[in-house]
């Protein structure tokens, strides 16, 4: 999976999919995406972005949590791999080392 | 790999009663395309966001939210994980029916054989079929302002009824010019006349059809234009454009733009040079240019009268609009604005109009444009969709009879724990394999009859598969396929696997029946065919040996072309006259104004009461009775050896009736507010077909001078005018014509040294005349061939199976001591029963389809009962010697081997 490389949207998803800990299913991503973020995603996005991560085995998931607010259906819940881990890491690292290859920019202010 | 739970439990479909009920369809939408190990972790999601919305934003909020999720949700992504689990499931199954469906194929050689030839070759027909209609809708659909081009075209209406009494869109010249100078809604104009004339490039004289159209036809008609000026084409008097073929032939692969062709066009010889080359794409236009100049030189090939006079129909006048228009309000607009050119009292008549893009696809309203009858295209269609019809049905019946034997394979499976489903998909996909199979020879066998097929048609259209094509043919051999394959699936699944094993299913009496009526429909639709086949045929023959009134044989029509003048004409004549009688085998020659290809001289003639009584007019020379050998009733002919006196006419039969004349015709004068009495009636002629056999035979007049008549002629509704000489007859004796005919070419060629001799055989035109119904007999005949091949196939394959079925039936019925005869009559039976139904449904049907047909014709055959009887026995007796000969054989057979089977 070395090659592999995440859209914009993949990595906010994963990456929020690490926050979350145990408790990353759809409903809560949206919320901590609005929340963290202020911005608004919609839940089928990020259901199908989840599916995409899984089918790469970057995010496993399990069933949990059944609430009444639910209709008694229980959550899928997502926790982020190992190798999802690792790619983040990476990708993180990757930037910050282009971030850093930038002359020292000032901002101007107007 | 699936790691969540397969199984659709109902309790997380269905809702929790304290909860709000989330939206049915949605809900059932949402069950239907969301994989179900995805289900319960999407659905879960939405009923939690929908119970916040629904207590936060209200239950219609609520539910708006949530069914655009829902439709959000149906995406590839999750739509796809559905599809392949599908696809896993079934690979190995199709496969397997594959398999099976490949050996039945091999292994019923005789049936797969004759479903695959019947089916391919009603494939091929039915797809010329599409390629033909297809073509003669694209007529005209290639000109970008076809939208807003009309035809104008007149009607005479009888005031008192309302009835329409004769509309023509052939019309007068000034019509569309004076029109657009009145109104300003009319952009543009042109008028369309044509005529024969001689044209001739290096001194070789041929002769050619010449348009004549005004400045902006090549601007309202979008022929493209591959050399010379768009905007100048026709601006010069003397241009003119010539279509790709005939620049090829004139000039060869010369640039022929500014070159110089010689015409001839009546008395007038004009130095045309070519301004422009298009392509005329004779394929798909009505109006079908060769050559053209502008209009203002068709003064030359009619007169300078009628240039200006609304009394003549001599053209076709198309207007373009500027903008949309509605038909009524505008033909009324235009009716009115033309009183004021033509007083009532010369044309009286009013003016309507039809769109570019309909006059191809009607036959009631024409001009010279070329149209198709419709009616020829449901006939067209309707014997595609027949042929292809009795092909299906004997692949249906075939198949289902075929599946019988594979009752216990089909227990088996069943036994094996396939589902219904299943095993209809696999009758599906056997039948998928043969149409594919037919589809695929089909394409072939087209590829190979589009030629016989076109010039039986008369068609030109190019053998051209497209997308369009393609869908076609997959659409025909889905439908093909999937009525087979759900008529099969029905009758052959829903059996108990028990009885399969036992042997006991012969299907049952639904079946039975089903097929039956098949057979018998079939029966039907080949008896109808043999019917209408045999009278077209018979009436074919009535009109060719059908006497006259004259002696068609061994008559030559020479074309004069266009004389100057009579005198001119006069000349030509006796000048060809003298030199020919040299020859031996020419009894006689005359000269005639009309010929017998083209429809003749109609004048109308202005009664003292306003009513216009139409009379047929011909122009001859002193011989033309006695070359015609026409038969005179009363009086005398012409005088050939002395001066007649040039008011002299002769009249048919059919005037003479037409005003009750009785017999003291020679004491009358023709009626008329402008005639005179000036004329004489010398004599009365037998009548004898001048038009078409589809017509009754009208009154005529011949004369050899239009003058004592001239001041009568109101108005004129054919294109041969003015009065002259155009054609020369020869009547020949008995003997070898080739030579005959080098001579007078030789003759021709002294005396017009610029004109190129033309000739027809009057027998011959006639019979061009009837081409168009001898085609489409031979079509007729061709698919009744065809469909009753089909039908005799389809019998025979299945009278082999239920002689297969019964082959033990038959065996016990020998051993205890039926003769042959007695088993065949047994087997016989219940076919000839259907045959009759078949007969008795066929006749009312055809008789009626027969009689209909014959109504074109003004002369024609009785509906024969014998031709009824006759066909029904041909086909009762054809299928009795197949059922004779099967069951012959099956009898035949040592019937201890048919018992020992099994």
């Amino acid at each position: 999976m070395g090659k592999s490389y995440l859209s914009e949207f993949e990595e906010l998803i994963l990456t929020v999919v690490g926050i979350l800990g145990e408790e990353a299913y759809g409903n809560s991503i949206v919320e901590e995406i609005w929340t963290q973020l202020s911005r608004k995603v919609n839940l089928n996005s990020v259901h199908i972005t989840l599916y995409r991560l899984e089918d790469k085995e970057l995010v496993k998931s399990h069933y949990g949590g059944a609430t009444s607010a639910r209709g008694g259906r229980r959550k899928r819940l997502f926790t982020i791999t190992n190798s999802g881990l690792k790619l983040i890491k990476r990708q993180q690292e990757q930037r910050q080392k282009l971030w850093s290859l930038i002359p020292k920019l000032k901002m101007i202010l107007t | 790999m699936e790691p969540y739970s397969q199984t659709k439990n109902d309790s997380y479909v269905k809702d929790h009663s304290s909860q709000p009920e989330l939206p049915k369809k949605s809900l059932a939408f949402l069950n239907w395309f969301c994989p179900d190990y995805l289900l319960e972790g999407i659905l879960g999601d939405l009923t939690e966001s929908y119970s916040h919305d629904y207590d936060e934003l209200g239950k219609q909020k609520a539910d708006l939210r949530f069914t655009k999720n829902v439709l959000r949700f149906f995406h590839p992504t999750i739509i796809l994980k559905n599809d392949k689990r599908m696809r896993m499931l079934n690979i190995g199954l199709l496969k397997s029916h594959a398999k099976i469906s490949f050996r039945h194929v091999l292994k019923n050689r005789i049936h797969s054989f004759i479903n695959i030839l019947g089916l391919s070759i009603s494939i091929a027909f039915v797809l010329l079929v599409f390629l033909f209609i297809q073509n003669e809708m694209s007529f005209d659909q290639f000109h970008s302002e076809k939208n807003n081009i009309y035809r104008v075209y007149h009607q005479k209406i009888n005031a008192q009824t309302g009835d329409i009494k004769d509309q023509s869109a052939v019309t007068a010249i000034p019509l569309s010019k004076d029109l657009k100078s009145e109104l300003p809604s009319i952009q543009s104009f042109t008028r369309l006349g044509s005529a024969a004339v001689t044209v001739s490039n290096n001194n070789i004289p041929f002769e050619e059809k010449l348009s004549f159209g005004d400045a902006d036809f090549f601007k309202m008609f979008s022929f493209p234009i591959i050399d010379g000026d768009d905007n100048s084409l026709l601006s010069n008097p003397n241009s003119i454009v010539i279509s790709k073929e005939k620049a090829q032939k004139y000039f060869g692969n010369k640039n022929p733009i500014g070159e110089t062709l010689e015409i001839n066009a009546g008395a007038t010889t004009l130095e045309a040079i070519v301004s422009g080359v298009i392509d005329p794409k004779k394929d798909m236009s009505s109006i079908q240019v060769d050559m053209m100049m502008p209009f203002e030189n068709f003064e030359f090939v009619s007169s300078k009268d009628m240039m200006t006079s609304y009394k003549y129909g001599l053209v076709e006048n198309y207007i373009q609009t500027s903008n949309p228009i509605v038909r009524e309000e505008f033909e009324q607009l235009i009716t009115d604005a033309i009183q004021k050119f033509s007083p009532a009292k010369d044309y009286k008549a009013n003016l309507a109009i039809q769109p570019l893009t309909t006059l191809h696809r009607q036959d009631q309203i024409l001009g010279n444009a070329l149209y198709v009858s419709p009616k020829k295209l449901a006939i067209m269609l309707g014997i595609g969709l027949l042929v292809l019809i009795i092909a299906t049905i004997n692949f249906v019946t075939l198949s289902t009879g075929q599946a019988i034997g594979r009752i216990k394979e089909m227990g088996l499976r069943k036994s094996f724990g396939a589902i219904n489903g299943q095993l209809r998909s696999q009758l599906a996909l056997e039948s998928f394999v043969i149409v594919i199979i037919s589809l695929g020879f089909g394409l072939g066998l087209s590829h190979l009859f589009h030629g016989s097929f076109t010039s039986l048609t008369s068609s030109s259209f190019i053998y051209n598969i497209g997308w369009s094509e393609l869908g076609f043919l997959t659409i025909t051999g889905l439908v093909i396929a999937i009525l087979t394959g759900i008529t099969q699936a029905v009758l052959t699944v829903k059996h108990k696997m028990v009885d399969a094993f036992q042997g006991k299913v012969i299907f049952g009496e639904s079946r039975d029946w089903f097929n039956k009526s098949l057979i018998v429909f079939q029966f039907t639709l080949s008896i109808i065919l043999i019917i209408a086949a045999v009278h077209i045929n018979a009436q074919m023959a009535y009109i060719k040996n059908k006497d006259l009134g004259y002696d068609t044989e061994k008559l030559i029509e020479i074309s004069m072309g266009n004389p100057s003048s009579l005198e001119d004409g006069k000349l030509m004549v006796a000048r060809f006259r003298t030199e020919s009688k040299k020859i031996q085998e020419v009894l006689s020659i005359s000269s005639t104004m009309n010929n017998s290809r083209e429809p003749w001289t109609e004048l109308g003639i202005k009664q003292m009461d306003e009513s216009v009584e139409n009379i047929y007019y011909n122009q001859v020379d002193p011989h033309y009775i006695e070359t015609m050998k026409i038969e005179l009733v009363q009086g005398e002919a012409f005088k050939t050896s002395v001066v007649n006196n040039s008011n002299s006419i002769l009249i048919n039969e059919a005037l003479a009736r037409h005003f009750s004349w009785g017999d003291d015709a020679l004491s009358r004068t023709i009626p008329g507010a402008g005639l005179d009495g000036d004329h004489q009636i010398i004599g009365v002629v037998k009548d004898y077909h001048f038009g078409s056999l589809h017509q009754n035979i009208e009154p005529l007049m011949i004369a050899l001078d239009a003058s004592s008549i001239s001041n009568g002629i109101t108005g004129l509704s054919t294109y041969v005018w003015p009065p002259n000489l155009y054609h020369i007859l020869v009547r020949l004796d008995a003997g070898d014509v080739q030579p005959v005919l080098e001579e007078l070419k030789e003759i021709w060629s002294r005396i017009n040294p610029n004109k190129d001799f033309v000739y027809h055989f009057v027998d011959q035109s006639l019979e061009a005349k009837y081409a168009e119904e001898e085609r489409w007999s031979k079509v007729i005949n061709m698919a009744s061939i065809f469909a009753i091949g089909l039908a005799w196939l389809g019998l025979f394959a299945l009278l082999r199976l239920t002689i297969k079925k019964k082959k033990k039936e038959i065996g016990i019925r020998r051993v205890l001591g039926s003769t042959t005869f007695e088993i065949t009559s047994l087997l016989s039976k219940k076919y000839i029963w259907l045959v009759l139904i078949g007969v008795i449904i066929s006749f009312p049907i055809s008789w009626w389809i027969v009689k209909s047909w014959l109504e074109t014709f003004a002369y024609r055959i009785e509906i024969n009962p014998i031709l009824f009887a006759v066909s029904s026995a041909a086909i009762l007796i054809f299928t009795l010697v197949t059922i004779s000969i099967q069951s012959f054989n099956a009898s035949k057979e040592n019937p201890i081997e048919a018992l020992a089977c099994d």
